[in-house]
């Protein structure tokens, strides 16, 4: 899984979202870039209490990743359904898209661990993995910390940290007023609700930049200075490391290229008819509706 | 950006990087993390306003 890159991925979006000339919330990206772990995460590491470790699932990548489980909240058409259920209920196309852009960025970025996202869920249940670090949420909260920090997934989040900077206008006072705000009536309701100044009202907006910048290098820290297992947790900067952690195991994939290249064309023709139909059906009149 | 808005922002990046490399999870994480930075802003700019020049104070507008 990717941990500050989801933070990072809504301000990168917003930036070039412009020359689209197409209105999207940027509350709703965040939102959507939470969306797939929002409620799913906590039995991933289970609940601490003293030495005692509640909710915690058995084998914690199938449950977030698999079938049986929580897996098809990271897949395409899961993501979908949630913008095209927003679009129902808020009759606001800015957060329908918000949340379908965000909500795609998540799972596509979570397809970079070991372990991967069922893309094509319900058609397919195969993960989509590059590798590029190990998913290790078995180690629990600290022992993921350590190898996510230790090795490439620490150089994707710096990244994603590089690509937010790249586009420093997004940042200022001038887009907020120019380009944030106007798209979504909520920070007009927030600013009533809770008779917020505009510094403030900016600091909620940059928030997770900042969060998401400082958790990079807070945990860098952590895993790199105070860890006690820092002599044996090393820095492991190679294709799907750290080697030292008892990476998730493979599963839910196909064992020859055959295999994979049919579950996938079957998977990416589901994916779009149903996406077309729902589109036809559904989606297309409540656009017409929305704001 | 006003000095007193720039304090704050320099105060939840320590906070956030020292204080998160000690004790990690309990304020790195996605409620309080965020609520550190919206807090440290809001604070420093009622605490340090007074030092912030009259042309950045007048930013100040209604969105």
């Amino acid at each position: 899984m990717s941990w500050a890159a989801h933070e990072l991925e809504s301000y990168f979006l917003q930036e070039h979202l412009k020359k689209f000339k197409i209105k999207v919330s940027y509350l709703a990206i965040l939102l959507g870039c939470l969306l797939p772990d929002l409620l799913t995460k906590l039995p991933v590491y289970g609940l601490q209490i003293g030495d005692m470790t509640l909710i915690k699932a058995a084998e914690p990548w199938k449950y977030h990743r698999g079938w049986p489980g929580v897996g098809p909240t990271h897949s395409l058409l899961f993501i979908v359904i949630v913008a095209i259920a927003i679009l129902a209920w808020k009759k606001n196309r800015a957060w329908a898209f918000g949340i379908f852009l965000g909500g795609w960025a998540h799972v596509l970025t979570d397809a970079f661990d070991s372990v991967g996202t069922m893309l094509f869920f319900p058609f397919t249940t195969q993960l989509y993995s590059t590798g590029m670090w190990a998913y290790a949420s078995q180690a629990g909260r600290y022992g993921d910390a350590s190898a996510y920090y230790s090795s490439f997934g620490g150089v994707w989040d710096f990244f994603w940290l590089c690509l937010a900077l790249g586009g420093p206008r997004v940042f200022t006072r001038k887009f907020f007023r120019e380009e944030i705000v106007p798209n979504d009536p909520a920070w007009a309701w927030m600013k009533k609700k809770f008779a917020m100044g505009e510094t403030a009202m900016i600091a909620v907006y940059r928030a997770y930049f900042v969060y998401g910048g400082c958790r990079i290098f807070g945990w860098f820290l952590w895993a790199r200075l105070v860890n006690p297992e820092r002599g044996t947790q090393t820095l492991d900067w190679t294709w799907g490391g750290p080697k030292w952690v008892d990476k998730a195991p493979s599963f839910q994939r196909a064992h020859t290229w055959l295999g994979f290249f049919g579950q996938t064309a079957f998977g990416l023709a589901g994916v779009s008819l149903t996406m077309w139909l729902l589109w036809r059906l559904i989606g297309r009149r409540l656009w017409s509706r929305a704001e | 950006m006003a000095r007193s808005e720039k304090i704050g922002y320099l105060i939840a990046v320590l906070i956030l990087v020292v204080g998160g490399a000690f004790l990690r999870s309990i304020i790195l994480n996605w409620i309080c993390g965020p609520a550190i930075v919206v807090g440290s802003v809001i604070l420093s700019t009622r605490l340090f306003e007074k030092f912030d020049k009259p042309l950045e104070t007048s930013e100040e507008q209604p969105v």
